[in-house]
């Protein structure tokens, strides 16, 4: 989720919302149009929409900020015609089918967390026929770049064996990892190739992949793959977070173990594949440096963000499909709470009851109430 | 499923070392596996490029046990690799 200094980055970048707006512009009947609002954030969009004439839109957001999505509409006089949700919009119903789909939730690349997933279900259950899904197309892009801070910061630091220490251990992880980064057009060393295309009129898969051979134009030290999007909202309607753009989105740096020299006319081929498993991408990036002078592969690299988070033995055990678990004492004041919480308990008698039963964990029924209001906020109707 | 057989990694699986266990993900399925020590041991030759045959020989070596029982274990272990796509035995 983001906080309030990044959607008012993402309003600030007018390329960006210019370019919504003029799709939305483009795609709304003045009203006629109902238009659906996936991930409405502070529901700038939304309210767009209405002011070009939409009948009705319904705004989907699971997060607080939808409350400052309301008070926007409040403060422009459009509260009468936004209905909002704080939900998951993949657990929704809505009463009518929508005429626009509009969304920003790509991050810095589109496969990311549940974005397809959404747009799949939303065009599916609620677009009308011949309805519009803002964005309707993406290409994602990558070049090899000249990035050495982004490597010095990340990487080195457990190569180095500072303080006479092996820290080797954390330098696959730290090698495995991608980030949101900035890159210059200068920085890039390679032409720049597409490798995967996206249509969400008719996206069906979560998974994307592809590959492609980007040829080094300039001779340098190469340090990882900067890839990024071009998004297409609506007929001639669109833009480009490519190096050089300096949107708000950013690009995505996918380090190298470590950095290459590049010789002009060398192949840099890549296989990408970002496979959603349970709740976000798991990337993979295959990347072989062919040298020019040979036509043969002098560098192979096969990395994942499988490979970059810490897992701990006693972690696994407990998600083992063959351990039985028991309830730890933490455990136990949950699952008071939540039983608490299928009777006609308030929040705060609750509160007490658990102060009560665990004086060794709460000082006060105060301090228990932090607790109980964070799982009534979950899981209450 | 002979001792002969060749058994490779397919490409769309991926393993990580964990303490003295591992964990493969199966990035067709998208599912997580997990195996323990001995488990570690075999993969990690897997993974080597060993043959069935070279691999019992290492474990025999490593650990005080019957031949036999030591086969049937492996067996048994690579058997249940092949049946969830884990490995490809040829």
């Amino acid at each position: 989720m983001y906080d309030i200094d990044e959607h008012g980055e993402m309003i600030r970048d007018s390329v960006r919302t210019d370019a919504y707006r003029d799709a939305l512009r483009a795609s709304i009947v003045p009203g006629r149009s109902v238009v659906l609002d996936l991930g409405c954030g502070t529901g700038i969009l939304a309210a767009i929409a209405c002011r070009l004439g939409a009948r009705r839109v319904y705004a989907v957001e699971p997060d607080d900020v939808i409350q400052v999505a309301r008070d926007i509409a409040h403060a422009n006089g459009l509260a009468d015609r936004i209905e909002f949700h704080q939900a998951l919009s993949t657990e929704i119903d809505l009463p009518e089918r929508a005429d626009v789909i509009v969304s920003d939730l790509h991050g810095a690349l589109p496969p990311f967390t549940t974005h397809f997933k959404s747009i799949i279900d939303a065009r599916e259950r609620v677009l009308a026929p011949g309805g519009a899904v803002i964005p309707r197309s993406e290409s994602l892009w990558l070049a090899a770049a000249h990035a050495p801070e982004l490597h010095r910061a990340v990487v080195d630091p457990w190569q180095q064996g500072r303080y006479d220490l092996d820290l080797r251990p954390a330098a696959s992880l730290a090698a495995n990892r991608r980030a949101k980064a900035t890159v210059r057009a200068e920085q890039l060393l390679t032409t720049a190739v597409r490798w995967a295309d996206l249509d969400y009129t008719t996206l069906e898969q979560l998974d994307c992949s592809g590959g492609a051979v980007a040829t080094v134009e300039r001779a340098g030290s190469a340090h990882g793959l900067c890839m990024w999007f071009e998004s297409v909202l609506a007929d001639g309607i669109g833009f480009s977070n490519a190096p050089g753009a300096d949107l708000v989105y950013g690009m995505m740096f996918f380090r190298w173990p470590r950095p290459v020299e590049l010789q002009a006319g060398d192949g840099v081929s890549v296989e990408v594949r970002a496979r959603f498993v349970e709740k976000d991408y798991v990337w993979t990036w295959n990347t072989r440096i062919i040298a020019a002078a040979t036509g043969k592969p002098r560098e192979s690299f096969r990395q994942s963000s499988f490979f970059a988070s810490p897992m701990s033995v006693e972690g696994l055990r407990r998600r083992a499909a063959g351990f039985t678990p028991a309830l730890s004492e933490d455990g136990d004041i949950d699952r008071m709470i939540l039983q608490a919480m299928a009777g006609n308990a308030s929040v705060g008698e609750i509160a007490r009851d658990v102060a009560a039963r665990y004086p060794r964990r709460f000082a006060g029924w105060q301090e228990a109430m932090v607790r109980v209001a964070d799982l009534s906020a979950r899981y209450s109707r | 499923m002979k001792l002969s057989d060749r058994i490779t990694v397919p490409g769309n699986v991926m393993a990580r070392q964990v303490g003295e266990q591992t964990v493969i993900l199966d990035l067709a399925s998208g599912i997580y596996f997990g195996l323990d020590a001995v488990g570690t041991r075999i993969w990690s030759l897997i993974e080597e490029g060993r043959s069935l045959e070279e691999i019992c020989a290492a474990l025999a070596d490593a650990y005080d046990a019957p031949r036999d029982e030591i086969e049937r274990d492996l067996l048994d272990l690579v058997g249940n690799l092949a049946g969830k796509k884990l490995v490809d035995l040829r």
